[in-house]
């Protein structure tokens, strides 16, 4: 009920901060959409891809379908490290650390706010996402898709809760985000196909969670994929959530201790 | 009356980053302290810039850790105590930025308040009241950044205040405010008193610990030189600080 009470503040307190920017936001929305669908239509259309054992026809369902999965994943971190980053140099991760309430659960609250407006803002991706892909999910994929989701946004909260700690140890970590996300970008086979990567791309892809996210989601939205490949990469994603989640805690509680031994969030 | 507070050889030493590896920069900002602050009472630390009032105030909350000594409030010691103590204390820090600038006072008020673990309508409720004391009726549906100085830092103390701490821990409440700011937060700091809390405070300008006649201690680089009533301190204060 505590958990709900503070999700709930924290939407409503940034749903009424939004207010104050709705042309950046609605910029926000509908530049990205439209230029992607240009460069789509202009550079990828008729053009077939290897896609595993199977060969979608054309490129552009395989991007977007990559791309819609990959903005869930990844975007969310982005916009976390944002705000961590506003709040610590505004001095309201101090006011935060000062009340009752654990940061693990103001950060999983923050997370669960920048996935939905995450959401919100990929909302013309994914609309036409499931009308160009003529998407159409049975129970068993609905199932799939649902219990791939949580554990691969688990993974990536976990990964978001490493960030936070780096941001709170080192005020800033732009460039190292920046890297992270585009390498889950490049290496994940979200833009070409993984077999098609040299053979050290493929050896990185292997260690690096979003690749089984985005295959195995990817795979069910084109309706090939076999129950075992599923079941299998569920398992790589538990196993990677297994490590990072208690990573991401680990180092974020080392990193509050650092800053109250060094006085870090004293100086913004 | 009994300790509420009680500090015993406090020292934080602090490594500032120096650009010649072989000069270890170590300064203490607090320097081997002890004082005890009664319930009910109003302390107040007197010190020039960088004397280490704020990096007091910072320990007393927890979000410091001291190298050296204890802090122990309502008998746990801060270090820790973790979440337990947090309840008994409220900070109003020196920094008026720590809002969020682009939502009203309440809001602001409503989102802290469920950190404080408060349900909607106990907020509710607990904001109406403050927003009262405060006498905050005409500002507090205004966005944040229309704010004045000392509108924000009623809007800090009230934040401080929405759990009802026994303790408020203020650093340098009175600061940038004009004459008439701070003569309205010295009366609610009195009021606050009188709500049988206890107000730890720190300041540069002796006038404020004079007008509230409280006890006081002078700091120093990180010691205290003196601590007593600030009407016997008075001689010692003009002498530092010329008239008040």
């Amino acid at each position: 009920m505590a958990l709900y009470n503070k999700i709930f503040s924290l939407a409503r307190k940034e749903i009424l901060n939004l207010s104050n920017y709705k042309m950046s936001n609605l910029i926000g929305i509908c530049v990205p959409t439209v230029t992607f669908l240009l460069i789509a239509k202009i550079v990828f259309a008729n053009q077939g891809v290897q896609f595993g054992e199977f060969r979608v026809m054309n490129y552009f369902p395989f991007a977007v379908s990559g791309i819609i999965i990959s903005m869930y994943l990844v975007a969310p971190i982005s916009y976390m490290n944002e705000q961590i980053k506003h709040e610590r140099n505004m001095g309201i991760l101090e006011t935060i650390l000062v009340t009752p309430t654990n940061l693990l659960t103001v950060l999983f609250s923050i997370y669960l706010w920048n996935l939905l407006l995450t959401i919100i803002f990929t909302l013309p991706f994914l609309i036409f996402g499931i009308f160009y892909l003529k998407i159409s999910l049975n129970l068993l994929d609905t199932v799939l898709l649902i219990t791939l989701s949580f554990f691969s946004l688990a993974v990536f909260f976990g990964i978001s809760i490493i960030f936070c700690a780096l941001i709170i140890i080192f005020k800033e970590i732009g460039h190292l985000g920046s890297i992270v996300n585009n390498c889950f970008r490049i290496f994940s086979g979200i833009y070409i196909s993984i077999n098609y990567l040299p053979l050290w791309m493929q050896g990185v892809s292997r260690w690096l969670p979003i690749t089984y996210s985005v295959r195995s989601i990817r795979s069910i939205i084109f309706h090939n994929y076999s129950l075992s490949s599923i079941a299998k990469d569920i398992f790589i994603l538990i196993l990677f959530l297994l490590i990072i989640m208690p990573t991401g805690i680990l180092l974020l509680n080392f990193s509050i201790k650092k800053s109250k031994v060094k006085g870090l969030l004293t100086y913004y | 009356m009994h300790n509420i507070i009680e500090v015993t050889n406090l020292t934080k030493e602090f490594r500032i980053p120096s650009y010649h590896r072989h000069v270890r920069n170590i300064i203490s900002a607090i320097d081997n302290i002890s004082f005890q602050v009664n319930s009910g009472e109003i302390f107040s630390f007197l010190g020039s810039n960088g004397s280490g009032k704020s990096t007091l105030i910072k320990m007393l909350c927890g979000l410091i850790i001291p190298t050296k000594g204890k802090i122990i409030i309502k008998g746990y010691e801060v270090t820790h105590a973790g979440e337990r103590i947090k309840k008994y204390i409220g900070l109003i820090g020196n920094d008026e930025r720590n809002f969020c600038w682009g939502i009203s006072g309440r809001e602001n008020l409503r989102y802290f308040a469920s950190l404080y673990n408060l349900f909607s309508k106990e907020a509710s409720r607990r904001i109406e009241e403050l927003t009262e004391f405060l006498k905050m009726d005409e500002y507090i549906d205004r966005r944040f950044y229309s704010y004045s100085t000392g509108m924000r830092q009623r809007l800090a103390i009230a934040r401080g205040l929405l759990h009802d701490p026994e303790i408020l821990l203020m650093d340098e409440p009175m600061k940038n405010l004009d004459y008439e700011s701070a003569l309205y937060l010295r009366k609610i700091i009195k009021d606050i008193l009188k709500r049988n809390k206890t107000v730890v405070f720190t300041t540069i300008d002796p006038r404020e610990v004079e007008a509230l006649g409280v006890k006081v201690a002078l700091l120093e680089k990180g010691r205290i030189v003196a601590c007593d009533l600030f009407d016997n301190l008075k001689n010692k204060i003009i002498n530092k600080y010329g008239s008040l």
